[in-house]
């Protein structure tokens, strides 16, 4: 009972404090709602027992996305965080595009019979995971460890380069 | 999900593939109507995110002891990561050269 309240109050912050994110007009607050939901979505992988998942998405997507987006948003000028020119037309066209799709998966879902089985939590273990990043998955492992590599140097080449290139 | 009407509500496969489309959903609605530059990208994290859920879910309820889906999860992340990296990085030097994040302020490809 208890286990099923603290999984609604996961899922419902996930759900509310992504549709503030996308929905407030300060920049700066939907980045800390959007950390909100980062941080919300780790305790829904908790329920999946995956508890590494669930550390990785703290100190990767919480810590380091959410740092990455409020940081950017702080160090740049007061102009970046100018208010959006909001049409209404827009908005009807995200919310009909948006709506129909979650109808569409909604749907699916309602009518197919999957089987599942469940098995006892935390049968799958770090060292296991370690163990399959290393042996099946060994070459997509190092090949994003190459992704990784290049897009820091990217970052720093496009974030630094035109400071004093272009004025 | 048919017949699984008696088990508690978070040990139901359904429960997270619901939870996943809507926040999916959202994202896609914050991708359309934002108009920032930063905006889009916090949707765009969101509807990555909600591809986790589903990976994690499934990897829990359909094979249970093998673990792959959360190994592909781990992958999501760490192009996540990249990709906020690069993005954000762009977003600065799209900022100096426009003096803002707007999409629609860019009219020099429009040919």
């Amino acid at each position: 009972m208890i286990k099923e309240l603290i999984f609604l109050l996961f899922a419902g912050g996930a759900v509310g404090f992504a549709l503030l994110a996308v929905s407030l007009k300060n920049l700066f607050h939907a980045a800390l709602c959007l950390a909100a939901t980062l941080f919300s979505v780790a305790g829904i992988f908790i329920f999946l027992g995956s508890e590494f998942l669930a550390v990785i998405q703290l100190l990767v997507y919480f810590g380091a996305i959410g740092i990455l987006i409020i940081f950017t948003i702080m160090i740049s000028p007061p102009a970046l965080l100018k208010n959006e020119t909001k049409s209404v037309s827009k908005f009807f066209f995200a919310l009909a595009a948006a709506g129909s799709l979650f109808f569409i998966l909604f749907a699916l879902l309602a009518q197919s019979t999957l089987e599942t089985e469940t098995v006892e939590l935390g049968l799958v273990s770090i060292s296991q995971l370690g163990t399959l990043l290393l042996t099946d998955f060994v070459f997509p492992f190092e090949v994003i460890a190459l992704v990784l590599l290049l897009a820091i140097v990217g970052a720093i080449i496009h974030a630094w380069g035109g400071a004093e290139g272009h004025e | 999900m048919r017949g699984e009407g008696l088990k508690a509500m978070s040990d139901q496969l359904s429960t997270y593939l619901v939870l996943a489309a809507l926040l999916f959903s959202i994202g896609l609605f914050g991708l359309l109507y934002r108009r920032s530059l930063i905006g889009m990208l916090i949707s765009l994290e969101l509807m990555l995110n909600s591809v986790n859920i589903n990976l994690v879910a499934f990897d829990r309820f359909m094979t249970p002891d093998k673990g792959t889906g959360q190994i592909f999860a781990i992958f999501v992340i760490a192009i996540a990561a990249a990709e906020a990296a690069v993005g954000l990085s762009i977003i600065l030097a799209f900022f100096r050269r426009y003096k803002s994040i707007d999409v629609e302020q860019p009219g020099e490809l429009k040919g």
